[in-house]
């Protein structure tokens, strides 16, 4: 490889050069001299480095009076014979990686770097000293940590605590133990290393104002009442999961947290939890608010009661819930799409139809999927005979995301309707093509009924029959108002 | 994929997430892929020396790192995930790649800083051509060798 050819090579980068010139002035870079690159350079640097960073480890634990000492003194001086419950093979908690060891003493002889403090620890920022690598903290006190500390699983430490813990934003892990009570001031999060298995660990008491769970069992933990808890895994086993606090299953985050606070999600089975984990423990240290503006903690929970009161078959009382969740959290689009959708199983389509247009401006931006409000303030709609104000909600819709099948589905319905059977078909044949739905399919084969191709009609009736039972004949009915019904006002509304 | 029959289209060769995107429609059901955390990119910025263009975050964390090979093609999405974690310039890799053809390149030497500042976050190798994508601040380059 000559320069000529590294030349034409690099020619899409060096035309940027020159707009480049400030930036690349901005580099401070070796000056070595590149026969030896790159070890001499890097093994010079890393020499600077770690002198730098020796000091700066000696610096911190001479300030924190923390001494590093073997498993064994730590057991002497603390008077037990075991640190933490894990390897008493009690529960069913199991954890690969401490499962490699067969007891307390064999981890930590692979893991042997033990810090010990003799008193209260008080650490002002994030336990992360360049060049301190602790793979237990022993605390004969209380500790404080003003900043962050991960778990040991997530290359951070494993810690033991006569006194109180107080810690800023904690990774929740095993291998945490503390004899007091144990705080946390912004966040706690338990984060598992994939989404194959649903993570136990042993029962822990979460006193944060926010915790983040995702693939680890919801059951494992005692939470404070003041808690709102965001978690997601196994989409059944989230549902059956019963709390009081504050709750956003599933992809709930994205109609509470500010839509700078999450990463999109594209479909509704995923099951990453995008949340920006760090982004939400900074706006929190910094007193700034982490919901969208318009939402409340009141609204997620008055929003979670009427989840429950709808549940147990208490329509009135959901509905109360839903309505002053609306009151108190005007921007929480589930207080909408909830209540929206209680009215609309009442066939009170009027209703709900309004219920649903005011949930449409708080959607949540990055929750690529949700149209809920839209496209069920559509259905109303067309159900009330507002064609036109049907469409117009579900072009919107199509305009964001052209694969949304249900505002084709309801268009077609819509110019059904509207006796424009051949523009509805269109819309149906599309919707049909991304999913094949009962509706769909059945009013596919209304229009071809109509249209006098029994044969195709027939086809499509089967299919729609396939997707549901309910499907009538055509020679019986020639609207879904046998689904849908007649349209009624509720005066408890 | 048949290499032989690899061409990606113009409109793909400055918009590195399209261009990925594209390959990986194409990719064997066996690819490898890892996933990326919201720390995993905090640490290769930090190393990078520079924030990834929002895009780019939420691609990776998105789809994750991906690497996937069949008999002629090989295509590898980077980014830092638990187990991978490679310094990545443009000069390094191409530092690297003199050093062992024993060469050297007063080119190279002379846009040391630019190529510093590039990032590489992909690789297709087709037969015996190489083409990094790489991403710099606020620009994104494809380099053919």
């Amino acid at each position: 490889m000559d320069d000529e050819i590294l030349r034409h090579a690099l020619a899409s980068i060096l035309e940027q050069k020159e707009s480049l010139a400030d930036f690349i002035a901005t580099i401070k870079l070796p000056d070595e001299d590149s026969d030896d690159y790159p070890n001499r350079k890097d093994e010079e640097d890393e020499n600077e480095d770690e002198d730098e960073e020796d000091a700066a480890k000696q610096a911190f634990l001479e300030k924190h009076q923390l001494e590093e000492i073997t498993y064994e003194e730590v057991l002497e001086r603390m008077g037990l014979d075991q640190l933490f419950d894990y390897w008493n093979g009690e529960g069913d908690v199991q954890v690969m990686s401490l499962d490699n060891y067969e007891d307390e003493p064999s981890y930590f002889e692979d893991y042997s770097r033990i810090y010990y403090c003799d008193t209260d620890l008080e650490i002002d920022g994030d336990l992360d000293i360049s060049g301190l690598y602790i793979d237990l903290l022993v605390v004969k006190g209380n500790l404080t940590v003003h900043g962050s500390v991960t778990g040991w699983g997530g290359s951070g430490m494993a810690f033991y605590v006569t006194g109180d813990t107080t810690i800023d934003k904690l990774q929740i892990d095993d291998l945490q133990t503390t004899l007091g009570k144990e705080s946390v001031r912004y966040l706690a999060y338990a984060w598992a290393d994939d989404h194959e298995l649903l993570r136990k660990t042993s029962h822990r008491k979460i006193d944060a104002p926010v915790f983040l769970c995702w693939f680890y069992d919801l059951n494992c933990f005692e939470f404070a009442p003041d808690t709102l808890i965001t978690a997601l895994y196994e989409y059944d086993d989230l549902s059956a999961y019963k709390t009081n606090n504050a709750f956003l299953p599933w992809h709930d985050f994205a109609s509470a947290f500010r839509s700078d606070l999450y990463y999109p999600v594209e479909k509704e089975h995923h099951d990453n939890l995008n949340l920006n984990i760090d982004g939400i423990y900074q706006a929190m240290k910094h007193g700034q608010p982490i919901f969208k503006e318009g939402v409340t903690k009141e609204g997620i929970l008055l929003v979670n009661e009427g989840q429950r009161l709808l549940a147990a078959e208490d329509k009135q009382g959901a509905w109360a819930c839903f309505k002053k969740a609306m009151e108190v959290a005007p921007g929480y689009y589930l207080a909408y799409s909830e209540g929206g959708k209680l009215l609309s199983k009442e066939k009170a389509y009027r209703q709900a139809m309004e219920v649903f247009e005011k949930g449409i401006p708080f959607k949540p931006e990055k929750l690529d999927y949700e149209n809920t409000c839209a496209e069920q303030a559509a259905l109303s709609a067309v159900r009330i005979g507002e064609y036109d104000q049907a469409i117009e909600w579900c072009l919107d819709v199509l305009e964001k995301n052209e694969s949304a099948y249900f505002a084709m589905r309801v268009i077609g319905e819509a110019l059904i309707f509207k006796n424009e059977l051949d523009d509805a078909k269109a819309y149906l044949k599309k919707s049909q093509g991304i999913s094949s739905i009962f509706s769909t399919n059945w009013l596919l084969g209304l229009i071809h009924h109509v249209q006098g191709d029994l044969k195709k009609a027939e086809q499509y009736y089967e299919q729609a029959v396939r997707n549901s039972s309910r499907a009538k004949p055509y020679s019986e009915y020639i609207d879904m108002a046998y689904i849908y019904g007649s349209p009624v006002t509720l005066d408890w509304v | 994929m048949n290499a032989n029959k690899l061409e990606i289209p113009e409109h793909l060769h400055n918009d590195i997430i399209a261009l990925i995107t594209y390959l990986e429609k194409e990719a064997p059901k066996n690819a490898n892929r890892s996933k990326v955390s919201a720390n995993d990119l905090a640490r290769m910025e930090a190393t990078a020396g520079f924030a990834m263009p929002p895009a780019f975050r939420e691609f990776w964390l998105k789809g994750g790192s991906a690497y996937w090979e069949d008999e002629q093609l090989t295509c590898l999405s980077y980014c830092y995930t638990d187990y991978s974690s490679a310094d990545n310039t443009l000069y390094r890799m191409l530092f690297t790649s003199l050093l062992f053809t024993g060469k050297k390149s007063e080119l190279l030497e002379q846009e040391k800083g630019l190529l510093y500042a590039c990032w590489i976050v992909g690789m297709i190798k087709e037969g015996d051509k190489r083409t990094f994508l790489s991403v710099m601040h606020w620009a994104a380059c494809m380099l053919f060798i």
